[in-house]
C-alpha cells in the first residue's frame, strides 16, 4: 500500500512536469501575496491495522506567502479521525490473562507546522504545484469496548509531501479551488489494549478553496 | 488583522472536531476477562464446592445474597461447566472442608450517572429551525444514567489455604470479571450473564482435570 501511494504521487508529479511549458509563465503571482486555504480531507492510515478505514472526517487549513513567483512558504494545520470496528475475539493480553470483547477503534491526529510549495506552472487559471509540510503531530488512539475504553496520547515529528493544483475560475482574482494528494508520516507511538502503533503513515487528498 | 484573527479562531474551533465512532456498533455481550495463577495445577484438582447463592455487595460491609431462580440458573451454569471439565461438585455441610477448590460468585449492579457540560448534538437536524442555526446547546447541565452489571467468579485453592502460602489467606487461582450493560429486562440480562459464564470457561482451557 505504501509503495502504491508513493508510486501514484511520483506518477502525478511526472505528469504535471510533462505538461508544464518550458518558459516562465508566472505573471499571475505577485510577490508578497498572502493566501489562505481551507479544505475537506479524505485520509487513510496504512501503517498497522489499528484504524485503517478510509474516512472523510477531517479538514486542513493553511496559509501561504509568495516569496518568489514560484516559491511559497507558510504554515498549516489539519485534523482527521479514522475508525475501525473489530469483531468480538479473545485477546491474550498477558501470560495469564485473556479478554474477550469487540472493539471500536478511533485514531485522531492533528499535525501542524511549516509548509513550502513550488509552483510548476501558472497560466492564470491552473496552477499545479508540489510541496511539503513539516512539523509536529498530536495523536490520540482510543479503543472503545464494553462500557468504557482506553486511550493513549502521543506527540511526534510529522512530514508530508504533497502534489496538487489551484484552479482559478476568474483570472487575476484571489478566489480559487484547490485539490491535492499527499502522503504523510509521523513518528507518533501509541498503545491501547492489544494494539500498538509505532510510526503512523497514511495518504489522502484534499479538496477546498483558497483566497 | 481582525479578519485574520477570526479566521484563525475558526480554524482552531474546527480542529477540536474529533469525530466519535459509532458505539452502537459494539455488541451487547459482556466483556469477559480471565486471569489465572501461573503456579496453579488445575489438573490436580478433582472436587469443588459452589454455594447456591450469589453475593451482592452493598455499601460498607453490608451484603446480601441473590438466591432466586435467575441466580440458580447462573450457579447451575457454572456447575455445568465445571462438571464438563471433569470436576466433581461436593455438596453438604462438610463439603467445603474437603473440596479441592471453592468457587464464589459475586454480582455488582451499578447505576452510572453522567452530567454533560451543557452541550449535546441532539437528534433534530441543525437546519430544522432555519439555516442560520448550526448547532444546539443547553444552558444547563444534561444528566443521564446507564446501568451496568459485573459478574465476578473466583476460584480459591482450598488445599493451600492453611498456612502453606501466606498465613491463612486463600489463594485465588482463577479470576473472572464479566462486565456489560444491564438492560432492565431480567431474562435478557440473564442470557447475557449465562453467555459470559460460558465464555469465561471457553477462554480458560487450562481449567480441566486429568480425568
Amino acid at each position: 500500500m505504501k509503495r502504491i501511494s508513493r508510486l501514484s504521487i511520483a506518477c502525478l508529479a511526472a505528469l504535471l512536469a510533462a505538461v508544464m511549458p518550458s518558459g516562465e509563465a508566472l505573471g499571475q503571482v505577485k510577490y508578497g501575496d498572502l493566501h489562505f486555504g481551507a479544505a475537506w480531507q479524505m485520509h487513510s492510515p496504512f501503517s498497522g491495522d489499528f484504524a485503517d478505514k478510509l474516512s472523510g472526517w477531517g479538514m486542513g487549513f493553511d496559509v501561504a506567502y509568495d516569496i518568489t513567483p514560484r516559491w511559497t512558504v507558510g504554515g498549516f494545520f489539519n485534523f482527521h479521525t479514522n475508525h475501525k470496528y473489530v469483531e468480538r475475539q479473545t485477546l491474550v493480553i498477558g501470560p495469564t490473562q485473556a479478554l474477550t470483547t469487540d472493539q471500536q477503534r478511533s485514531y485522531y491526529q492533528l499535525p501542524f507546522g511549516a509548509s513550502a510549495g513550488y509552483t510548476l506552472w501558472d497560466n492564470a487559471h491552473f496552477r499545479p504545484y508540489v510541496g511539503a509540510k513539516v512539523g509536529a503531530m498530536y495523536s490520540k488512539a482510543t479503543t472503545y469496548y464494553g462500557t468504557g475504553g482506553v486511550y493513549d496520547k502521543s506527540w511526534g515529528f510529522y512530514v508530508s509531501p504533497e502534489v496538487g493544483a489551484v484552479i482559478y475560475p476568474a483570472a487575476g482574482k484571489r478566489f480559487g479551488f484547490k485539490i491535492a494528494g499527499y502522503y504523510s508520516y509521523a513518528t507518533n507511538q501509541t498503545a491501547t489494549l492489544d494494539s500498538s502503533i509505532e510510526g503512523q503513515s497514511g495518504a489522502g487528498f484534499r479538496v477546498g478553496v483558497v483566497f | 488583522m481582525k479578519h485574520y484573527l477570526l479566521l484563525g479562531l475558526a480554524a482552531v474551533l474546527f480542529a477540536s472536531c474529533e469525530k466519535d465512532p459509532d458505539l452502537d456498533a459494539l455488541d451487547t455481550d459482556y466483556v469477559v476477562y480471565t486471569e489465572f495463577a501461573d503456579d496453579a495445577d488445575f489438573s490436580g484438582f478433582g472436587t469443588y464446592y459452589l454455594p447456591d447463592s450469589i453475593l451482592e455487595p452493598g455499601s460498607g460491609h453490608d451484603a446480601t445474597y441473590w438466591k432466586d431462580d435467575y441466580a440458580q440458573m447462573l450457579v447451575a451454569e457454572v456447575a455445568h461447566c465445571m462438571n464438563e471439565r471433569g470436576y466433581t461438585r461436593l455438596e453438604g455441610e462438610t463439603a467445603k472442608d474437603v473440596a479441592d477448590v471453592g468457587l464464589q460468585m459475586t454480582y455488582i449492579a451499578q447505576t452510572n450517572q453522567v452530567v454533560t457540560g451543557g452541550y449535546f448534538y441532539g437528534w433534530w437536524d441543525y437546519g430544522y429551525w432555519g439555516p442560520w442555526w448550526d448547532s444546539w446547546y443547553y444552558p444547563y447541565p444534561v444528566t443521564y444514567t446507564y446501568d451496568t452489571g459485573t459478574l465476578i467468579i473466583e476460584m480459591a485453592d482450598l488445599a493451600r489455604g492453611d498456612g502453606e502460602v501466606s498465613g491463612r489467606r486463600l489463594p485465588i487461582v482463577w479470576y473472572v470479571n464479566a462486565q456489560g450493560y444491564s438492560f432492565g429486562n431480567a431474562r435478557a440480562d440473564i442470557d447475557l450473564l449465562l453467555r459470559a459464564v460460558d465464555q469465561a470457561f471457553t477462554q480458560s482451557p487450562y481449567i480441566k482435570t486429568n480425568d
